[in-house]
């Protein structure tokens, strides 16, 4: 597999990536974010139809706005949602704003925070323990 | 302008085998907008990496979905061994591209038969799913299971097939075509299918580009991306182009999904020709650490997997970006303007797989 590049960016500079990107021929693929002990993040993906992709990296905070790219590209309409309501990152101007009714989780913002792994018991203990 | 009416669509609806909920504005009898909702099956399965061992996660992966189980299976392996730089052997990628394309037989034969009995014909229904048992027959005595396989793992393959079997196998699935040839002739050039389908939902070439609509529903306006061509698995050694339409209506999306059957099969053979011998995985040490993003081709259409290691057996993230959650604005582009009886066809015709979607 060849090595894949994530181009480093801030949150004021995705619009105009989008439309950058857009310009050249590329369309929205997808987005998502990645949270982590010690940072949080956003990847946007772009295709184009030779499969080529280009990748951006934000970094990105619960609470922290999010200027919206669905107006350059209204795919992007659900990834943002499932974003907002997941990991609680807002998004200014969506074209289409669920209002955190996309999944309705038990647990709001159920991904922002991070899950301790499971301890596994020796089956023997388990029984031991019942 | 008629005065204005909501009428729910699902989230239960006899076409729909999964639960998607759509909001219908109508004008009499035409619909004019459509707001959907999603979530009733929402299971978090992405989060489990945090808590799951990363051997462990393939088979949790598997059950995003019971349709393109294999692929997401694979598609979960591929992105782990990319991170890790695990070269798999050439038997195990050509297997992989063995039952992957046995998964897009099925799924597509499963699909024809949803919309043939979406527009009342019931009888071309229990023909294709008749065919389709036949495909599962030969998962069953491939992998063990007919559903969830659980073949695929880091570093290659739990099963090898022997090359007897691969051969017979062959010759099943001459059947197999020689039985889906009437089928598909009857959705090509039937009249009831052609007065249903012809002319509906229309979606445009750039429309379909630009919306980020994804395999058949994509290659039926005539943009030939198929990320197959990608080389992933053994798909760099077939002989094959993206199967294309351009008319982007209802009809063309069948008629992609039907002719694709074919390749589909046609690449099986090429497969079991082509065959490499030997072993069918390499051991793996150590735990993944750094990111990947890989592309797949599901029988809906483009699967993106990403996945990102912290060097410790349990994953940081895992991301699986289905066709459908692609597939959804493009179908919400092509409801309205149609008529209310029309809409279950076109909620069909993207192939709505929502356990994908919602993961």
């Amino acid at each position: 597999m060849d090595p894949q590049v994530f181009f480093p960016a801030v949150k004021t500079e995705v619009v105009e990536i989008a439309q950058r990107n857009k310009a050249l021929g590329y369309r929205f693929a997808q987005m998502h974010c990645v949270k982590t002990p010690s940072e949080m993040f956003i990847i946007y993906t772009f295709e184009k139809q030779d499969l080529s992709i280009e990748q951006y990296r934000i970094p990105a905070e619960t609470d922290g706005a999010v200027p919206s790219v669905s107006g350059v590209f209204l795919a992007a309409v659900l990834y943002e949602n499932e974003i907002s309501e997941l990991y609680g990152v807002e998004f200014t101007g969506m074209a289409i704003d669920f209002g955190g009714t996309l999944y309705e989780t038990a647990k709001p913002r159920a991904f922002a925070e991070v899950a301790a792994p499971v301890k596994k018991t020796p089956v023997k203990q388990a029984a031991v323990a019942e | 302008m008629g005065e204005r009416t909501i009428i729910p669509f699902g989230p239960q609806h006899p076409v729909l085998p999964e639960p998607l909920h759509l909001d219908l504005i109508l004008e009499d009898e035409k619909v004019v907008g459509a707001v959907p909702s999603i979530g009733f099956i929402h299971r978090g399965l992405e989060k489990l990496v945090e808590k799951r061992d990363f051997q462990e996660m393939a088979f949790v992966i598997e059950r995003i979905c019971g349709i393109c189980s294999f692929i997401h299976g694979q598609g979960y392996v591929q992105t782990i061994e990319a991170v890790m730089g695990v070269e798999i052997p050439e038997r195990a990628k050509y297997l992989r591209s063995f039952w992957g394309e046995l998964s897009r037989v099925h799924s597509h034969l499963l699909w024809l038969g949803l919309m043939a009995d979406a527009f009342g014909f019931e009888s071309l229904f229990m023909h294709c799913w008749r065919v389709r048992e036949k495909v599962l027959d030969i998962f069953e005595e491939t992998t063990g299971g007919r559903v969830i396989f659980s073949v695929c793992k880091v570093g290659g393959l739990w099963k090898n097939v022997d090359d007897d079997t691969l051969r017979r196998i062959g010759g099943v699935l001459k059947d197999v075509e020689k039985d889906i040839r009437p089928l598909t002739d009857v959705f090509m050039r039937d009249y009831t299918v052609q007065k249903r389908c012809v002319g509906l939902g229309v979606l445009t070439k750039d429309e379909a580009f630009q919306l980020g609509a994804v395999g058949p529903m994509l290659r039926a306006s005539g943009v030939a991306m198929d990320a197959r061509k990608l080389g992933y698995a053994a798909y760099g050694d077939m002989e094959f182009e993206p199967v294309t339409e351009n008319a982007g209506d209802c009809q063309a999306r069948i008629a992609v999904r039907a002719r694709e059957i074919y390749q589909s099969l046609d690449i099986i053979r090429q497969c079991i020709e082509k065959m490499p011998g030997g072993e069918v995985a390499v051991p793996v040490k150590g735990s993944p650490q750094g990111e990947y993003l890989s592309r797949l081709e599901q029988p809906r259409g483009e699967a993106v997997y990403y996945g990102k290691g912290n060097g410790t057996k349990y994953l940081d993230r895992f991301r699986v970006r289905t066709p459908t959650f692609a597939n959804l604005i493009p179908l919400l582009h092509i409801i309205p303007g149609c008529d209310l009886a029309d809409v279950p066809l076109l909620a069909l015709t993207i192939d709505p797989c929502i356990s994908c979607t919602e993961r």
